[in-house]
């Protein structure tokens, strides 16, 4: 079911957009208001701004069950802004949730869809809060009621008190030729703005006549002791005429009645009712004008002015630009090879030289071009960021850890499907640090560290690589513990695990069906594992790094490629055919000979600065055995590392360093075991992309 | 054509009300919060400004009185929420005419503005 909303899609957007800074206002000054022991009345104002916005807007565009929402958390805020209550954690928990809550309501809107989400229960709780701090204010009435003022004749005596001197006054200004008029207004309006309606009502009136007398008084009326009727006694100048177009003018009066004021008849004259009449087809008229203006507003959507310099793009169009780039790209490699070619050939001539020209600056274009594009897909990881700490909060609340959150560098920028792709293993290594890093409080005071733990979440840039790091100040990562529990699961015998250095021995927690926890918890410890962590981190070519130390903490640091479509890469030819290795993930390329070689359990390896470096064969991989007499007597090793472990590929030659565009292999061939893509080279050959973490860990099993 | 100061810091509600008031042939200015009323008010000299009571930087109330000082003639109209009654109150005292209450219905505001600046 729709939620026929009244507002126009380009309002909507802008609905969403401002709602979305408000929810993220209320959500980090939330956090600050739980942290900040001192009362702080700016930050209590913007959260109550901000709520107070919401509703307004909300309410504006006809999401009611929005508006309600707003209405009574603005309630409680009132009351925790004017110190009728304090802050705790519960009320915190409370505001929490309601702001989860608003969440899906705005998802409502997104999806044009009402949720089946209840509000009974979080209102409840918020008139409970609120009632405890004092008096309840009044029910939210979000449909306001129309008003249509028409003057009526009436028939009975409207009465009013007045003493001798009012009397008195009135009998002077008769005489004067001041036409005395009794009036009464009924009031249509919400109950909570009865008073002041009623205040600037009598306000106008009084700048026409002279008000006599008036019940309520204007003092009662301040003092909010109002009905919904108020009654006058007027002196003017004027016709009746004019006081009731002027009522007729006047908002939110339901109903109204006016007498000339005697104090022995009650009697109209016949003309004045007619202005009567006349005025109430005055107000039907003016209210056709309103009408018409709701239907032009409806039509003419177009002339809203707008200052925003953005466009919005969809995701799918940056993809193919893309991919056109990386088209341009692979054209550029080739013609500078085809210029090359060229001037080997012979001299250049004329026509030569000015192609060469051309080319070189196209080549020039083409890397600017791809500079830009690759901006335009980038968002600062603030995006992803952002939902953390509300996060850590909740959990460390869960699992009774105390814990200091702190993140910088969220402006640091990504390609937007690298943030995609990077945000589940964050949350799963700030959950386990969270969880299994910091000690309780009590633990930690016992080892003599602060009760409260340490929680880093960093983005930077470095080169062309975003690293991102999580450290903790936690109990660390014991390797012994590790290696005790992987050979209990029967990862690794017990003889391979003596002979794992700490570091080698720390990073099997990336192992599938390892887990340190000895128990599971709320938080942790069951579902995926960091062995997902670790692929979903290798999916995008990125790499993580453990850094633990047992009692001081633990520190991950992953390290992500700028873009997922072009990558630096060394190109190696086995054969006659040309492979890249993506440059992240290569140490260093070695030259040895043959006789170098050594074996180790029947395995190929080769001492490195005193390091046992196992070797991979890549002709062997891709294309079967290796005969003896192919076997060159010198080889070229390109060292690759990802997650602490090293290999040495053995290759035929080294070609040379290049930027390549990635390409699928597409459905057809599909998954290659090895190779993780291909792309196009300069003259026009496709070279496979060697898959080195699907290699290592070949080698390892 | 008379010109209208909006004063409001959601730009959601300014761009709403803006295009009521422009397409009832209104001129309209738009300010976010108290402060730059002030500053607008002094350069436009609107005929009438409707005023959000709760922004940042400066509330309305507040901008109601400094406005008052400036222009002791200035026509402004409080635009409330539910539950400000209050401050409503205090800005009627201040000098502000009238009230509109938010949701706001477009037939209220134009009534509302038409009755001061016909």
């Amino acid at each position: 079911m729709g939620l026929n909303l009244d507002a126009s899609p380009e309002e909507l957007k802008i609905f969403l957009e401002e709602v979305e800074e408000h929810f993220q206002t209320l959500e980090e000054d939330l956090l600050r208001l739980e942290k900040e022991d001192e009362f702080n009345e700016d930050l209590m104002q913007e959260i109550f701004r901000a709520s107070h916005t919401l509703k307004g807007s909300s309410a504006t565009i006809g999401h009611h069950r929005m508006a309600e929402l707003t209405h009574a958390m603005e309630n409680v805020l009132d009351k925790l802004r004017k110190k009728q209550l304090a802050v705790s954690r519960e009320l915190i928990d409370i505001l929490f949730e309601c702001l989860d809550h608003l969440r899906i309501l705005r998802d409502e809107i997104i999806n044009d869809e009402k949720s089946d989400l209840e509000l009974e229960g979080i209102l409840g709780k918020l008139s409970a809060v609120q009632k405890s701090g004092g008096i309840p204010a009044g029910r939210v009435d979000i449909q306001p009621p129309s008003s249509k003022a028409s003057c009526q004749e009436s028939e009975r005596k409207i009465e009013i008190d007045l003493t001798w001197e009012e009397k008195d006054r009135i009998h002077n200004a008769v005489e004067q030729g001041l036409k005395p008029y009794i009036i009464r207004l009924t009031f249509d309006v919400e109950p909570e703005m009865l008073a002041v309606r009623a205040f600037v009502t009598l306000m106008a009136l009084s700048e026409l006549a002279e008000v006599v007398k008036s019940q309520p008084t204007a003092d009662e009326i301040e003092h909010e002791k109002v009905s919904d009727t108020l009654v006058a006694l007027l002196l003017t100048e004027g016709e009746e005429e004019k006081i009731t177009k002027l009522v007729n003018e006047l908002p939110s009066i339901a109903g109204c009645e006016i007498q000339l004021y005697a104090d022995d008849i009650v009697r109209k004259t016949d003309s004045s009712a007619e202005t009567v009449n006349e005025a109430n087809n005055l107000s039907e008229e003016r209210n056709q004008t309103g009408d018409q203006a709701k239907a032009g507003s409806a039509v003419k959507n177009v002339s809203a002015k707008k200052a925003n310099r953005t466009v919005r793009v969809d995701v799918d169009l940056l993809d193919s630009l893309m991919n056109l780039v990386g088209e341009l790209v692979i054209d550029r490699t080739r013609l500078f090879q085809i210029l090359g070619n060229l001037e080997a050939i012979d001299e250049m001539d004329e026509i030569s030289q000015d192609l060469g020209r051309t080319s070189i600056h196209i080549a020039r274009v083409t890397t600017q071009l791809q500079e830009q594009i690759m901006k335009a897909r980038m968002l600062p990881v603030e995006n992803l960021f952002n939902k953390f700490p509300r996060m850590v909060r909740d959990l460390s609340q869960k699992a009774g850890k105390e814990v200091n959150f702190v993140m910088t560098g969220q402006e640091t920028e990504l390609d937007r499907s690298i943030i995609e792709e990077i945000g589940d293993p964050l949350i799963h290594l700030l959950r386990n640090a969270v969880d299994h890093g910091i000690e309780s409080p009590e633990e930690r005071r016992a080892q003599g560290k602060s009760s409260t733990g340490q929680l880093k979440l960093q983005a930077s840039h470095e080169e062309n690589h975003i690293i991102i790091t999580i450290k903790d100040d936690g109990r660390g990562i014991d390797p012994e513990q590790v290696r005790q529990s992987a050979i209990k699961k029967g990862l690794i015998t017990e003889e391979q695990a003596k002979r794992l250095t700490d570091k080698e021995a720390v990073n099997l927690i990336f192992m599938s069906g390892l887990s340190t926890a000895t128990r599971v918890t709320d938080v942790s410890g069951r579902g995926v594992g960091m062995d997902v962590v670790r692929n979903n981190i290798e999916k995008i070519n990125g790499a993580i790094e453990i850094n633990s130390v047992v009692g001081q903490g633990t520190e991950f640091k992953i390290k992500l490629p700028l873009t997922l479509a072009i990558i630096r890469a060394l190109l190696v030819s086995i054969g006659k055919s040309v492979y890249a290795i993506p440059l992240s993930t290569i140490t260093e390329t070695i030259r040895m000979q043959r006789k170098q070689i050594e074996f180790v359990n029947n395995r190929e390896v080769i001492v490195v600065r005193g390091k046992v470096l196992p070797l991979i064969r890549l002709k062997s991989v891709f294309s079967g055995a290796v005969s003896e007499e192919e076997q060159k007597e010198k080889l070229f090793i390109v060292v690759v590392n990802l997650a602490g472990q090293q290999v040495g590929l053995v290759v035929d030659s080294l070609v040379g360093e290049q930027e390549i565009v990635i390409k699928s292999l597409g459905k057809y061939i599909g998954d290659v075991q090895g190779i993780s893509g291909a792309t196009i080279l300069g003259d026009g050959s496709v070279a496979l992309i060697v898959d080195v973490s699907n290699l290592i860990k070949k080698a390892a099993s | 054509m008379a010109r209208v100061l909006l004063v409001d810091d959601a730009a959601f509600m300014r761009m709403r009300c803006a295009k009521l008031l422009t397409e009832n042939g209104y001129s309209v200015d738009e300010a976010e919060n108290g402060q730059e009323a002030i500053e607008k008010y002094q350069k436009i000299k609107p005929d009438l400004v409707l005023m959000d009571i709760t922004m940042p930087v400066m509330d309305g109330l507040t901008a109601v009185a400094e406005i008052k000082k400036i222009d002791p003639d200035a026509k402004i109209v409080m635009c409330s929420a539910l539950g400000q009654q209050n401050t409503v109150m205090s800005a009627i005292k201040a000098g502000a005419k009238d009230f509109i209450v938010k949701p706001y219905q477009p037939e209220k505001i134009l009534s509302t503005i038409k009755r001061f600046v016909g």
